[in-house]
């Protein structure tokens, strides 16, 4: 995975699950929402611990 | 307007289990394929009668704004595939028209959800439906295409014999055209309609757990998108529901429709305007993320909001 994606897999993952959350709290409706997030950012966990520099191409991880 | 889970949402969540827990139930191809076209004619029939006793040219501006709002949405989702997910140009644009353009299942939850509580909402919005189908398509061709030339000719062809739009659209004209005569056959489409939604649903749900390996090869970026880019899409379509002056029921179902991602017409129109696109990265991400997302967590989420905007 890129450094751009697993920032934006936790961006999108925890910003779901507090916005969840606090819906939950206020409405009920935010119980998906929260599952939702916990699941992007326990995806995007998984894929940082594969080592970055082994999935990024070779000219790229040059470059960075 | 709060949503517990209803019980057609409960019969997905049972394909969902059924194939998680690899339970031998086989549904039949064929019966998949009747359910669609029920559901097209279905929705197509009501939305025509509807229009036929609402038809003016007020609506006018509003469907043009839908489809500006079809135009808008895959412009928005394609810097974020190329720039973030690094996707190709091609699949880039062959996964935004697919969320700039509608799902006929999700929009049909959405009216169900709204029918079973018994909220008003415009009933020719059939024809928003219709409308929102097509634009996202061309734009998702030029954006693939950007200063090459484009085969117009084979893509208009297969849109027009596409079977969701010609359906849609042909159920539509009919209940326009008899709409003081179709009550013979209303009855099979009305009052079926949810039981069929039912047993649609149950087979999306085993459809769509099937895709679930597909992001393990897709990553976590597939997941990400298709979740952000839903509420994208239905923040935008709720206020553009509200500033069209729309119902509350409206604002949702607007809401929805900019939430929702093709696994239909799209996929159809893009293996022959751009077949070297990668079919599967679509189809993981609408069929496999954004469906089972909207209708679990998505739909209370915009009934809320269309909810909190009417009310403002």
């Amino acid at each position: 995975m890129h450094k751009r994606q697993i920032q934006f897999g936790w961006s999108v993952g925890l910003g779901l699950a507090l916005a969840g959350a606090g819906l939950a709290l206020v409405d009920g409706a935010g119980w998906g929402l929260l599952y939702a997030g916990l699941l992007v950012a326990g995806l995007t966990a998984a894929a940082q611990k594969r080592p970055l520099a082994a999935t990024i191409p070779l000219e790229r991880h040059r470059r960075d | 307007m709060a949503m517990q889970i209803d019980v057609v949402i409960a019969f997905f969540l049972l394909g969902v289990v059924a194939r998680l827990l690899r339970a031998d139930i086989h549904f039949p191809v064929a019966l998949h394929q009747t359910l669609t076209l029920f559901l097209l004619l279905a929705i197509g029939l009501k939305g025509g009668v509807a229009l036929a006793a609402h038809a003016s040219w007020s609506l006018l501006p509003q469907a043009l704004a839908v489809v500006a709002f079809g135009l808008v949405l895959p412009l928005l989702a394609f810097p974020l595939l190329r720039q973030i997910g690094h996707f190709s140009r091609v699949d880039a644009a062959s996964v935004a028209a697919h969320y700039g353009s509608v799902s006929i299942g999700t929009y049909a939850v959405g009216a169900a959800l709204l029918e079973a509580r018994a909220i008003p909402f415009e009933s020719y919005f059939p024809f928003f439906v219709a409308l929102l189908e097509v634009p996202a398509i061309a734009v998702g061709l030029i954006l693939a295409r950007q200063g090459q030339a484009i085969a117009w000719r084979p893509l208009i062809g297969e849109l027009g014999r596409n079977q969701g739009l010609f359906l849609l659209l042909g159920s539509l004209l009919i209940g326009v055209a008899w709409a003081g005569k179709v009550d013979s056959v209303l009855p099979l489409f009305r009052d079926l309609f949810h039981g069929a939604l039912a047993l649609f649903l149950l087979d999306m749900g085993l459809r769509a757990a099937s895709r679930l390996p597909d992001l393990r090869q897709h990553g976590p970026f597939i997941a990400a998108f298709g979740m952000f880019m839903p509420l994208l899409g239905g923040l935008l379509g709720g206020l553009l529901g509200w500033t069209l002056g729309l119902s509350t029921g409206g604002v949702f179902l607007l809401a929805v429709l900019g939430a929702s991602a093709s696994y239909i017409a799209v996929p159809a129109a893009m293996q022959v305007a751009l077949p070297e696109a990668n079919q599967g990265l679509a189809m993981t991400a609408s069929l496999g993320v954004t469906f089972p997302f909207n209708v679990l967590a998505g739909l209370p989420v915009y009934a809320l909001y269309a909810h909190w905007l009417t009310a403002a």
